[in-house]
């Protein structure tokens, strides 16, 4: 018995008797109807496919995906590319919305002063499919999808592996466009895409200056942002709830890898397809997000699709970022407005950011709004109440609030008793002198 | 009452004769004087003076000899006793080459994170005293997120362990571009702990983390240490699979030595009972500390540190009671700042007393104890001498006393102190190439760097196995290089410490709705050790298993109290597929080779506690576990045997006595586990086996090809056919103890005898042939003789 009979043996595994299809044949049976349930789903829909069912014949993937075979010093690989004109919609968007973005917001965005002095033809917008969560050097990017913006329109071009062995000259060709880009843009590439393609780098001998990058990897705004509204901070979720973009028989992220695999024994372009426009819409969505994100820093007025609490959320960023005067622009639209719509905890986030800014008329009109509906609010009466004590000196008026709010039994919890009770021992304390 | 010196101390004891009654041997070793060298020229003149100022004036000749060869880029092992400086030997060419070139790295590898904690605190304290730029890190799965980063850019040596090395880091190798490509050291400390099934997969990451290696252009120079086994240079080189030097002859001087054996004395002559090792040690051990001498106790559990601990803590009390360490217990467990803490009270002498599980065996220089006393044997003989010498390093006299156990491994060494003062027998065995686990590695392998076409990585055709994974899917080929193309994470799927990774996890169900994880068993033993009503101990607990769930890899048991234990009855047969080797010997043909084992657990034996009484037996209906495994055999001719005038059945029971010492004695040379290997007694071409049943001894025949048992011994055709003993490894694939014992027949069949004949027992026991309920009464005497027919005396 040869070593691999032996191991055979030892992993129990049987040969089978030889009236039952060989396992080949059951793999290719398997791989049959895998396809099957594939293109019985509708393509994007430019593109229109047969319905017809798999059949011995392959469909090349030039002959479904707008792409070519490309070359260059390190081999070939397979290449798409398009141009999405201005007036393409996305979403909510036309795609020309989202050239010319603000700068300064998306250095802030980014928490990386330099995108400052950049400008939005400088962004390389980056997303990989990977045959594998799990990184280490055991996962490749056989997709590297890229975008950006130029002369009016926005640039879209997909790099394919379409075997193991064209890596390199893919990721060769991926380090000629970074060269000529100025920061990078992805969900998410902080923790995953860059680290990933660093080591695809170095495995294949190549040199890349890709981690040194400045980078906007828009996961960690989203979040900030928006994630007040969104149950989670998914691409896809972001992209529905907020950039009103519908995908219609979108593949699952989960079974990206294991098609790619099917693809590298069996070839037929179908297989791919849908991974192309999967990738294609991530890299778009995320231009638009920029977009979306740095305008709502940069708001005059409310713009649609957006929320009350978005706004809350970018000006406590921009009070971290550039201080009291960061929140100024949007502070300045919420007192236009009325807040009486507001939630309450957008209430009292707009409360706060008021008063940190020295806003305190507006931010007592919010309170006195607050104790008026709910007269044992605790935040809001001791608001009212340091406000009087320390801004107004008014301490009779703040000694009359608090004991009416304690007159209310079961109105508080011991701690919160406890707090305005101390407070209201150093009125009366100051008042006593004061006579 | 005058305290006593050490010497004046051991005087006394020799002159006790109520003592002397129990001693199984006494042996003063002399003290040995240094051999000392200079500093080479080349040692950084700063790194020197920080030596010298830790203490190493000169160097010792065994050092200054390994850090040449070192410097010339050999690889090293070196097997010299504890307290001989080997960390010096590759802490200074690693500082010293940092010094030189400020980019260098080196990599450590240590079994265990507590003696990886410990390590770096030492070079830490060197680091500190140069005051130079060197970073050395701990990397391992306590180390924080945030840290790893710089870890993997900055640090000049990294701290690591094999399993972190197997799952965390070659996995990730892009991301220690940095070291990888400056890595000039590789130091693998307690070299000895990698045999086995452990040792086979370790060897197996070294062969990966050396492919990685030669992608970024590095040739690092491997430095090991090694407590002393028979095989040192071997097992290195069979680890590194390239020429090692071995440096064996210690420099360091030692203190005159007394080792004494003692054997507690018998309480119950007919049962084999004696006095409980702990008796004795407690005693011993107060009057050494009340003497000012300090005394460092091994035991071998947590409960008996524990119990002495506080025994001598109470002693000391009334004299010592505002010193809480006084006396104190220290277990690998404790917090590094804890056991720093002990540690400095040993070296500044406010912590006289110690009482440790073999924690300490591995661990830095704690100073200059004077006595050391293990109750119990702790294994293996090397382990007893990395334990013994944590007493007396540097001058004077210093002690080591081994207080026996009740237990069969014990009581050979005490019958047998020859065995342990002699040159030593035990082996370090290992077998990269096992099958199954040469498989898991080439996953992992090809997931860091694909493969290509002509490389090797073992010893077998390795073509061959990347068509198998390709076959199965996990691996691309793409022109001539082998990709891996699965989602899985293959380091996952191994554990370094069993062959076949799937355990069956231990349910505790004794809390209604409250069900938790106790356990997990490995695969392989589970079929002895948790079949449905098995009694299955845990930490001094006891648990009674409902029921084993084979397909849901699950046993559910129950907490009892209950005063026996149950021992698993296997019926085994072995069939010979293939002989690598063969010779005849005066009285038999002995072979090794690959077997075809199949075992069956059919029933247990309930025994009780402390007296070994059988208290009845119980069936089990589990299925058969077939396996390809290695084994050693030999085959006695029946003429031969006929020569003997016994019968037929006392011939069986003899046979059968000389199987079981045989598996013990063999368990010992390779310092494994008894369950590690396994017996059977047989004919060669798989016609009878002989097994244990319910009433006594079982021929299973095979004749009429369909398994038939006849209990009538006499009425076996054993006359009709060569009766065969097989040692064979317990697990799939074999892990390269049947080599060795086949080299070993001889001495092992000579040791075998000698020990039936020393131990004192009357007709047998477990520490010689194996209770006389299974061998019979007849077998001590007879096996003598059979051996010497064999080895043809």
């Amino acid at each position: 018995m040869n070593s691999i009979e032996k191991l055979k043996h030892l992993t129990g595994e049987k040969t089978k008797a030889p009236e039952k299809p060989s396992s080949k044949q059951v793999q290719i049976d398997e791989l049959r109807r895998r396809i099957d349930t594939i293109t019985s789903r509708r393509l994007h829909q430019h593109q229109s496919v047969s319905e017809k069912k798999f059949d011995a014949d392959k469909i090349n993937l030039s002959e479904i995906v707008a792409g070519e075979e490309t070359e260059n010093d390190h081999g070939r690989f397979f290449l798409a590319s398009e141009v999405v004109r201005g007036s393409s919609r996305h979403g909510h968007r036309n795609i020309r919305e989202t050239f010319g973005l603000d700068m300064k917001a998306a250095a802030l965005l980014a928490n990386e002063p330099s995108i400052a002095y950049l400008n939005s033809s400088d962004a390389l917008f980056l997303d990989t499919e990977t045959t594998g969560l799990a990184g280490g050097t055991g996962t490749m990017a056989f997709l590297i999808g890229l975008g950006w913006f130029e002369d009016g329109q926005f640039h879209i071009r997909q790099i394919l592996a379409r075997d193991f062995g064209e890596e390199k000259a893919a990721l060769a060709y991926l380090g000629e466009i970074a060269g000529q880009k100025k920061f990078l843009v992805t969900f998410n590439g902080k923790a995953f895409d860059v680290n990933l393609l660093t080591t695809r780098f170095i495995l294949n001998r190549l040199k890349s200056d890709l981690a040194g990058l400045p980078h906007l990897d828009l996961l960690h705004p989203s979040r900030r942002i928006l994630g007040h509204r969104l149950e989670n901070s998914r691409l896809a979720t972001l992209e529905a709830e907020v950039l009103g973009v519908e995908r219609e028989d979108d593949i699952p992220g989960w079974e990206i890898p294991q098609r790619y695999f099917d693809w590298l024994r069996h070839r037929d372009g179908r297989l791919l397809a849908s991974i192309f426009e999967h990738n294609r819409l991530d890299v778009i969505s995320m231009a638009t997000l920029t977009a979306h994100l740095t305008e709502i820093l940069t708001a005059q007025e409310f713009i649609q699709n957006s929320d009350a609490g978005d706004y809350l959320a970018a000006a406590r960023l921009l009070l971290k970022r550039n201080g009291p005067d960061g929140a100024e622009k949007i502070l300045s639209m919420f007192q236009e407005q009325s807040c009486a719509e507001f939630s309450y905890i957008s209430k009292k986030q707009l409360s706060h950011l008021y008063k940190r800014t020295g806003r305190w008329r507006e931010a007592v009109q919010i309170w006195e709004e607050i104790a008026a509906t709910s007269p044992t609010d605790f935040s809001a009466i001791s608001e009212l109440a340091k406000w009087l004590e320390h801004h107004v000196r008014d301490y009779r008026r703040a000694q009359m609030l608090i004991e009416k709010a304690l007159d209310q039994e079961h109105a508080f919890s011991a701690e919160e008793r406890g707090s305005l009770l101390h407070r209201l021992q150093r009125l009366n304390d100051k008042l006593k002198t004061a006579r | 009452m005058a305290k006593l010196t050490l010497n004046e101390w051991v005087a006394r004891l020799k002159k006790n004769k109520s003592f002397l009654h129990s001693v199984a041997a006494i042996v003063d070793i002399p003290e040995k004087v240094g051999d000392w060298e200079d500093y080479p020229s080349w040692v950084n003149p700063q790194l020197q003076s920080v030596l010298k100022k830790h203490g190493m004036e000169r160097l010792y000749k065994h050092q200054a000899q390994a850090i040449r060869f070192i410097r010339n880029g050999k690889d090293v092992v070196l097997v010299t006793p504890t307290a001989s400086g080997k960390t010096l030997c590759y802490n200074l060419p690693v500082l010293q080459s940092i010094l030189e070139e400020p980019e260098t790295r080196a990599l450590y590898i240590f079994p265990t994170k507590a003696l990886a904690q410990d390590q770096m605190h030492e070079i830490y304290s060197l680091i500190t005293d140069l005051k130079a730029d060197i970073k050395t890190f701990t990397y391992d799965g306590d180390t924080p997120d945030d840290a790893r980063q710089a870890i993997r850019k900055q640090g000049h040596v990294v701290v690591t362990n094999p399993d972190m090395l197997h799952a965390g880091i070659l996995p990730h190798h892009t991301k220690w571009q940095k070291l990888f490509m400056n890595l000039k050291y590789i130091v693998i400390d307690e070299l000895h702990i990698y045999r086995g099934i452990f040792g086979s997969h370790f060897a197996n990451v070294i062969r990966r983390l050396v492919r990685i290696c030669r992608f970024y252009g590095t040739n690092p120079v491997f430095i090991c240490c090694s407590a002393t086994v028979a095989n040192p240079r071997e097992h290195a080189e069979k680890i590194l699979e390239r020429e090692v030097a071995l440096f064996d002859k210690s420099g360091a001087p030692t203190a005159a030595k007394t080792f004494i054996l003692y054997n507690p004395p018998l309480v119950n002559r007919e049962l084999g009972i004696r006095q409980s090792a702990m008796t004795p040690a407690r005693k011993i051990a107060a009057d050494l500390i009340e003497n000012d001498i300090q005394t460092i106790v091994f035991a071998t559990s947590r409960l008996n540190v524990e119990v002495l601990t506080k025994y001598l803590k109470d002693k000391f009390v009334r004299t010592k009671p505002q010193d809480d360490h006084f006396v104190t217990g220290y277990r690998g467990g404790y917090l590094p700042n804890l056991r720093r803490e002990i540690e400095s009270g040993l070296r500044e002498r406010e912590v006289m007393g110690v009482i440790s599980t073999n924690a300490l065996e591995l661990g830095i220089d704690i100073g200059n104890l004077e006595a050391c006393i293990m109750v119990g044997y702790p294994g293996s003989i090397a382990s007893t001498w990395q334990q013994a010498g944590r007493a007396g390093r540097r001058t004077g006299r210093s002690l080591a006393m081994l207080i026996a156990r009740s237990n069969p491994l014990d009581q050979f060494i005490m019958e047998n102190p020859d065995y342990f003062f002699s040159l030593s027998p035990e082996h370090c065995r290992i077998n990269p190439d096992n099958l199954l686990i040469l498989l898991h590695h080439i996953k992992s392998a090809a997931f860091e760097l694909p493969f290509e076409k002509g490389e090797k990585f073992g010893g077998e055709n390795l073509e061959e196995f990347l068509q198998y994974l390709e076959e199965k899917g996990v691996l691309h080929r793409t022109d001539d290089r082998w990709h891996w193309a699965a989602e899985s994470y293959p380091a996952d799927e191994v554990s370094l410490r069993s062959i076949n990774p799937e355990n069956v996890v231990v349910v505790d169900t004794t809390e209604a709705g409250k069900h938790k994880v106790i356990a997990e068993v490995d695969w392989d033993s589970a079929f002895t050790a948790v079949h449905d009503e098995a009694i299955y101990m845990l930490a001094s607990e006891q648990y009674h298993v409902d029921k084993l769930d084979l397909e849901g890899k699950k046993a559910y048991v129950r907490k009892v109290d209950s005063n026996y234990y149950t021992d698993a009855m296997t019926y085994t047969n072995v069939r010979v597929i293939d002989s690598f080797e063969n010779h005849k010997d005066a009285g038999a043909i002995v072979e090794h080779g690959e077997v075809q084992v199949v075992r069956k657990v059919v029933g247990y034996k309930k025994i009780k506690f402390y007296t070994s009484e059988n208290l009845g037996y119980g069936d089990v209906n589990l299925p058969e576990k077939d396996m390809h495994t290695t084994s050693y055999w030999f085959t006695i001719p029946r003429d031969r045997l006929r020569k003997l005038n016994f019968t037929a059945a006392e011939i069986i029971d003899g046979l059968s006595g000389l199987a079981y010492t045989l598996h013990h004695l063999s368990a010992m040379y390779l310092m494994a586990d008894t369950h590690d290997i396994d017996r059977s007694l047989g004919d060669k071409s798989g016609e009878w086996f002989v097994n244990q049943g319910k009433t006594g001894r079982i021929i299973t025949s095979f004749g009429s090809g369909r398994p038939e048992n006849l209990d009538d011994k006499s009425g076996a055709r054993i006359d009709e056919f060569d009766p065969t003993i097989f040692i064979f490894d317990s697990y799939p694939g074999g892990i390269g103890f049947s080599e060795l014992l086949y080299r070993e027949h001889a001495n092992l069949l000579t040791a075998a005898k000698s020990l039936i004949e020393k131990c004192p027992c009357a007709y047998g026991c477990p520490s010689c042939v194996g209770p006389t309920l299974e061998v019979g009464k007849t077998a001590k005497e007879i096996v003598p003789k059979i051996v010497e027919l064999i080895i043809g005396e």
